[in-house]
């Protein structure tokens, strides 16, 4: 009989029966008592809105450290970074804007927004009912800021290509005169 | 209390198509520098933020504008069934945008340390501009001081055969001029004297060109190699070579001669160990003092110099034309024996080379003179 090899998978190695036996017993008692998994966790609607909020928070935080460093950044023209902070910080304005419109928004009811029905001829409106309904109806309108925010860095991009384009503009006569010389 | 919601409308629809119109034009502006600057690291960023700025304003705009347009034709449930999705999109712009602002910090850095180097590269690159000019002028005055060597040795031959062939002339016609001593003097001594000044003229010339000191003072080796491994820094670090300067900074150590000569030796040698050498090796340079002497060795690990070239190197007299070695080394060479110095080159074992320079070494209080 030929001799067993001593690494052979068919080797029994007696000191690690006992882990090999409690295995087996726990997948003979999963398999006799089967119950949920709960592997998968289930997502209700309010997760969408906190995911929402979350990146709010996430969005103004960006902003407010992207408006420090670029405020006090050298690598662009002093004017350009002001435009382009000034930027940052209305959307970090606008991101608290819209999380309080979000919260006041689980406060407002169907009923009172009051869409015309087909061949009714009257206004949509929105009813107040408190103050907090009013100044939700006043967050509706979050366009106000953002609006300027983007104009901003357009403005700050602008004046970043003027900038460039002047620059080497001026390069090209130095070098121009100095090759001159 | 019951508010209108046309003005709510009227400020979402008409901010929703501005917003996407700037930051249509903010992306256009952005992808036109990126056109015009395409190396710019802070173009390439500003494209990315404005693509970022840009996908936030479509997302929210396309959103409010059709969950307007389905309210108004009546198809809440359809806005209903989309609202999720529209929110979702939103919140991923919103994620996008802020990576796209966080990052800025990482590429500030980036942009802070290109426009260092390049500053760094600017300067170096007016150093080697300077040093080579140096060394074009070095061998345009050395071409013509051996030229004139080589013509005060031709001029020489002739006036030695005549001034001999005259004093042979003056002894044969001896009796003639005893009859008229002042015929002696009239023609024979005054071409004698001419010839003699025409000698010592040409001795004059050989003397100048063979002590020409151009610029020779008390220089300080350590600001010369500090000066010289800045500037060649640029180029072994395009290959990660680290250049390892070993020297006793307490201890200033200093010579008589041209530093700009001084510079161009150790350029030269460092050139050649950074060309040998492999990715990632290391040069070293050890610059210290003996007695008399100062020594500075650059030591490589590249393939060595062969044995052949080192045999000419060293057979090579002060003032012959060496024969070309390919490395430069010749001029070299010349440089360290116009320092009344030597060469020394040595092959490592199992790879390598190591040239030590030496030159008298002054004391560096002479550097005030």
């Amino acid at each position: 009989m030929a001799p067993i090899k001593k690494n052979s998978m068919f080797t029994l190695n007696l000191h690690r029966f006992p882990a090999c036996f409690s295995g087996l017993l726990t997948l003979f008692f999963i398999t006799i008592h089967p119950g949920p998994a709960l592997a998968l966790q289930s997502h209700g609607p309010v997760e969408g809105l906190y995911v929402h909020q979350a990146a709010h928070v996430f969005f103004a935080f960006s902003m407010a450290l992207f408006a420090i460093r670029i405020r006090y950044s050298a690598i662009m023209n002093p004017k350009a970074t002001k435009f382009i902070s000034t930027g940052a910080i209305l959307l970090i304005v606008w991101n608290i804007w819209a999380f309080y419109g979000h919260i006041l928004e689980v406060f407002i009811t169907p009923e009172q927004i009051v869409l015309p029905e087909s061949g009714e001829r009257m206004p949509p409106y929105f009813y107040a009912t408190d103050w907090q309904d009013i100044i939700y109806y006043i967050l509706k309108m979050d366009h106000i800021i953002c609006v300027p925010a983007v104009a901003c860095f357009l403005a700050g991009i602008n004046i970043h290509f003027r900038h460039c384009n002047s620059e080497k503009l001026e390069n090209g006569k130095k070098s121009q005169s100095s090759g001159d010389r | 209390m019951y508010l209108p919601l046309y003005p709510i409308w009227f400020i979402d629809t008409a901010g929703c198509i501005a917003m996407t119109l700037l930051s249509i034009l903010c992306l256009c502006r952005a992808r036109r520098l990126q056109q015009k600057y395409p190396g710019d690291a802070l173009a390439v960023y500003l494209l990315w933020f404005t693509i970022a700025i840009f996908a936030f304003s479509l997302s929210r705009s396309l959103g409010h504008l059709l969950k307007h347009l389905l309210l108004i034709s009546g198809h809440q449930d359809i806005w209903q069934k989309i609202s999720p999705v529209s929110g979702s999109i939103n919140s991923i712009t919103f994620v996008f945008i802020a990576s796209a602002t966080l990052f800025f910090h990482h590429m500030e850095h980036i942009i802070t340390k290109m426009q260092r180097d390049k500053e760094r590269i600017k300067k170096t690159s007016k150093a080697l501009l300077d040093l080579n000019r140096e060394i074009e002028s070095l061998t345009a005055r050395r071409s013509h001081a051996e030229l004139a060597m080589m013509l005060a040795h031709e001029v020489r031959n002739p006036i030695m055969i005549i001034g001999g062939l005259l004093k042979r002339l003056r002894k044969r016609l001896t009796p003639f001029f005893a009859q008229d001593p002042s015929l002696e003097k009239k023609y024979l001594s005054t071409i004698m004297i001419q010839i003699e000044n025409l000698e010592n003229m040409v001795q004059r010339f050989e003397r100048n060109i063979g002590h020409s000191t151009e610029m020779t003072m008390p220089q300080e080796m350590n600001k010369i190699v500090e000066r010289t491994v800045a500037m060649m820094n640029i180029e072994a670090e395009a290959k990660e070579i680290d250049i390892l300067v070993q020297q006793d900074k307490t201890e200033s150590l200093c010579f008589y001669g041209n530093p700009r000569h001084m510079e161009f030796a150790l350029t030269h040698l460092l050139r050649n160990a950074i060309q040998v050498a492999d990715r990632g090796e290391q040069i070293r340079i050890s610059l210290f003092s003996t007695n008399n002497s100062l020594e500075m060795s650059v030591e490589d690990s590249g393939p060595g110099i062969p044995e052949e070239i080192i045999r000419q190197i060293k057979s090579t007299v002060h003032n012959e034309t060496l024969p070309g070695s390919g490395l430069g080394l010749n001029l070299v060479k010349q440089i360290v024996t116009e320092h009344k110095g030597n060469l020394e080159i040595e092959r490592m074992n199992p790879r390598g080379t190591r040239i030590t320079i030496s030159i008298p070494r002054i004391p560096c209080e002479n550097m005030k003179v």
